[in-house]
């Protein structure tokens, strides 16, 4: 097993990412990352085994966002979450990315939560457990959801193919 | 053959069909030039949303240091939150007690049965047949003595 450390470092990234584009305000992800690793390092250190603790991370990243979320009215527009500078990426490539991050804004939460966790590469298994969205329904939730996308991006002229 | 529907192929671009599904899948895709298409078309669409959604700068992303004290700091300031909330709270009932009880001292009513040595007193005699004098103190201090015959 993996010291706190370890997780930290392996994890906060992730865990930054997927708040950021819930919560689409900065600070308030870098204090919902610290109440969350406070309470793992608790939970850790006064005995209590978490055996998946990446799952664990992205459940408690998720509810914290929604309690977030839902304290937040009216919700901040989440094009603020497009914090990420591309840098030395062709000015093509940065409005492809402007526009993903535009179609991403206008889904509902439930789908943006799945394209978040999605977009970090996790299973269908894994999408099911931390989100809590049954299994079977995955597939077609986000076949749904990138449609939904898909559609955003030809209104905005993107000729992706 | 009917063609698959877009569920299908996207359980397929992300590699989640069995093995049953998969070989449907394939089948079909080297006959069906639509949904071969339609299939190349949706891995790039999930591979530029990928990028684009994790283009998230890992490097902008700085963590910062996690040591155990920062908890203590954590609890501290909470603490000092509480205690911000209930100071000028108990502050307020304090004044409130005190000013009460001294509008009390201020114009203070003594009843009392006068048990003087001037009044004989029958304890045998109910107590509604006592005499009584009220004792009035103003707010100078002065002392008014009223009896009740």
């Amino acid at each position: 097993m993996n010291s706190f450390e370890e997780i930290y470092a392996e994890n906060y990234r992730t865990m930054f990412r997927v708040a950021a584009r819930m919560v689409g305000n900065i600070e308030d992800v870098s204090d919902i990352l610290q109440e969350i690793f406070i309470d793992f390092f608790n939970k850790t250190s006064s005995g209590k085994i978490i055996q998946h603790p990446k799952s664990w991370l992205y459940r408690a990243t998720i509810n914290k966002c929604v309690d977030n979320h839902r304290s937040r009215k009216p919700l901040q527009d989440l094009d603020s979450a497009n914090y990420i500078q591309a840098g030395t990426e062709l000015v093509e490539a940065r409005e492809l990315n402007e526009i993903i991050v535009l179609a991403f804004s206008k889904l509902k939460p439930k789908e943006k939560l799945l394209a978040t966790v999605y977009s970090e590469g996790l299973s269908y298994k894994e999408i099911s457990e931390v989100t809590g969205i049954k299994f079977s329904s995955v597939g077609k939730m986000l076949s749904r959801t990138l449609k939904k996308m898909e559609i955003e991006l030809k209104k905005q002229k993107y000729e992706l193919y | 053959m009917s063609c698959i529907d877009d569920d299908l192929i996207q359980k397929y671009v992300d590699g989640e069909t069995n093995s049953s599904e998969r070989e449907y899948v394939e089948a079909h895709l080297s006959a069906c030039r639509k949904c071969s298409e339609k299939t190349e078309n949706r891995k790039l669409l999930t591979t530029a949303i990928k990028k684009s959604l994790r283009l998230s700068a890992k490097e902008a992303v700085i963590i910062p240091p996690f040591s155990p004290s920062s908890q203590q700091t954590s609890k501290n300031s909470h603490t000092l939150t509480r205690l911000s909330f209930f100071i000028p709270a108990a502050a307020v009932i304090l004044f409130i007690i005190l000013f009460a009880d001294r509008r009390k001292n201020e114009n203070m009513m003594v009843i009392e049965p006068n048990t003087g040595s001037s009044v004989d007193i029958d304890a045998n005699r109910p107590v509604s047949q006592f005499p009584l004098v009220l004792y009035y103190i103003d707010d100078e201090g002065n002392t008014y003595e009223y009896s009740v015959k």
